[in-house]
């Protein structure tokens, strides 16, 4: 007998215990957690307020050592899928005239995400939202002093908007610690990197750039250089690339890999040591990547509970911003761990997704205003940024 | 919708049942396929024979725990695959790597020969599974089931890749201990 025949014979263990291991998540050490908070506290009596402590805080951490590289798997560029056709597929759909029924199933299909049955009690109480017909649905309660909507995705999530016109979905994710949301775009050809109008003097807020460019969302984009943690964020910590201009330099910093917009409107995540894409035309560099090509290329150490920002792409192409808040302990919000972010990714199916620069970075945009709270209580609009993605960029 | 609707939907012979099982376990079953192969295009193929087998076995059976029963065949058409001749130039140096981790965990001078013995053995390590503790029992086939990598471990279970290692080497001697006791030698 050898190994392999223990593996055909695992085959006939009980299938009760492979759905156990499938399913069953063991909490994290409690040592682990109590070493987390026991450090927020310290700085909390340390300097007296929040945000003026954390708001400097560098939100990467150190990558971990790696004995096995993460594998580059690129594999959409050997398929290359017809996203033009899918795209074109969704105009079409709205500029047809068809009937209220076929308008209807349009929509479902297009916002798959959503639970009919709660969508339409919603609809019931509040048939107004129906007066200009399915493709101009628009509703809106994403501010930070809205409450969202009634609404659920079939995975049990609040929809915070819903904008038909510009092929927006907003999702309220929560869990114990952390709060934030997530945003689907369901056109990729919307999506671009914007820099600041004073790149190389000083950064802008995502909202600043979001209304510059007439963006309809946007969040963080570029990591910036912050020698003495009080920079103004007008200097590339690495590359970037803006409608198809370069700027910067590659970063070498070990583990950081480049997320790149294709002009087929497709999302690859490579190393930043690797030549940019010639169809390249949107980039920005940092790190980890969190998924590639569906599964989860986070290695050890990614554990931390921090405000997050991510950018990635679902199976069907669809952009995904998700902004998670943090560091405000005294309201319950530390943060979340890149494992939750990825899970949470992979239970809306994306396919593609990195890590952005995160901890105050970390802001959403939509429709004139910021929709996730900043870490840093002073800085309601999020800081000053070199870059940022903004969907829907004329 | 829950799986006994599915699988109701196998017996109605309703072909939504496959779009269904998709978009449940879709997911589930590629990253079965994709550990043991890591080749995009033939997990694929595997998923889709995955369904195929599926339709064709349901009815006359009923699965209790149908997630296991989709994994079960799309892990066996993988390592079928993974064995052909095709595909054996190009097998993952990690699967080679897990299995020689199994042999630390044989009888010296046990033998398996048919099919049926495998059965007896899998039945023995079933049991054995059960006697240890539910952390232990995961761990184990998250790696020799699940064809998890050491990190993927690692990261699902809190743990560092150093640790796992050795938690599974310690198994694999408490294993091979069990399997001597149940007679697993000439």
């Amino acid at each position: 007998m050898n190994g392999k025949n223990i593996y055909d014979a695992v085959e006939f263990v009980g299938a009760d215990l492979i759905d156990m291991a499938e399913k069953q998540r063991f909490s994290k050490p409690f040592y682990r957690t109590a070493l987390q908070i026991a450090a927020m506290v310290v700085v909390l009596i340390g300097v007296g307020t929040v945000s003026v402590q954390f708001s400097w805080e560098p939100a990467v951490e150190t990558p971990p050592a790696q004995t096995e590289p993460i594998e580059e798997r690129p594999i959409a560029e050997k398929e290359e899928p017809d996203v033009q056709e899918f795209i074109t597929d969704i105009t079409e759909v709205t500029e047809e005239e068809k009937t209220e029924n076929e308008k209807k199933q349009s929509f479902f299909s297009l916002f798959h995400e959503l639970d009919q049955d709660s969508f339409e009690a919603y609809l019931n109480k509040n048939p107004h939202i129906l007066d200009n017909g399915w493709d101009q649905i628009t509703i809106n309660k994403a501010g930070l002093d809205d409450e969202g909507t009634d609404i659920m995705t079939t995975n049990g999530d609040q929809v915070l908007a819903i904008d038909v016109p510009n092929k927006v979905l907003l999702i309220r994710v929560k869990g114990e610690g952390y709060r934030g949301i997530l945003a689907i775009g369901k056109d990729p050809a919307q999506l671009s990197l914007q820099e600041s109008a004073w790149l190389g003097t000083s950064g802008q807020t995502v909202a600043t750039i979001a209304t510059r460019t007439k963006g309809v969302l946007a969040m963080t984009g570029s990591g910036f250089n912050d020698p003495n943690e009080n920079s103004n964020g007008g200097i590339l910590s690495s590359f970037a690339m803006c409608h198809g201009i370069s700027l910067g330099t590659p970063s070498i910093r070990k583990g950081d890999k480049r997320v790149e917009l294709h002009e087929n409107n497709l999302m690859y995540i490579v190393d930043t040591k690797s030549p940019v894409g010639e169809k390249c035309t949107d980039a920005a560099e940092w790190q980890p990547a969190v998924i590639i090509d569906g599964k989860d290329v986070l290695g050890y150490g990614w554990d931390g509970l921090q405000p997050r920002a991510i950018i990635g792409q679902s199976s069907k192409y669809e952009i995904m911003m998700l902004v998670i808040e943090g560091r405000a302990p005294l309201k319950g919000i530390l943060g979340i761990t890149l494992y939750d972010c990825s899970d949470l990714l992979l239970s809306y199916n994306c396919m593609q997704a990195m890590n952005l620069d995160g901890g105050t970075s970390a802001i959403m945009w939509y429709n004139g205003e910021t929709i996730t709270n900043c870490s840093n209580t002073e800085l309601p609009d999020g800081r000053l940024l070199p870059t940022a993605f903004v969907y829907g960029a004329e | 919708m829950d799986d006994q609707a599915i699988i109701d939907l196998y017996w109605a012979r309703a072909e939504q049942a496959v779009a269904e099982t998709e978009k449940k376990y879709g997911t589930y079953c590629r990253t079965i396929a994709w550990n043991i192969l890591r080749n995009r295009q033939d997990s694929e193929e595997c998923v889709n024979d995955t369904w195929m087998r599926t339709w064709n076995s349901l009815p006359p059976h009923r699965p209790s725990v149908f997630p296991a029963y989709l994994g079960t065949i799309t892990r066996n058409l993988s390592l079928t695959l993974l064995r052909s001749s095709s595909t054996k130039k190009r097998s993952p140096r990690g699967l080679e790597l897990s299995y020689e981790e199994l042999e630390e965990g044989v009888p010296d001078g046990c033998s398996v020969e048919t099919q049926v013995d495998a059965r007896e053995l899998g039945r023995c390590i079933d049991r054995f599974l059960r006697s240890i503790p539910e952390k232990d029992r995961c761990m184990f086939l998250r790696r020799y089931w699940y064809m998890d990598t050491h990190r993927e471990i690692a990261r699902r279970y809190h743990m560092t890749e150093g640790s796992v290692k050795a938690k599974l080497h310690k198994i694999r001697n408490r294993l091979k201990v069990y399997l001597e006791q149940e007679g697993f030698t000439e």
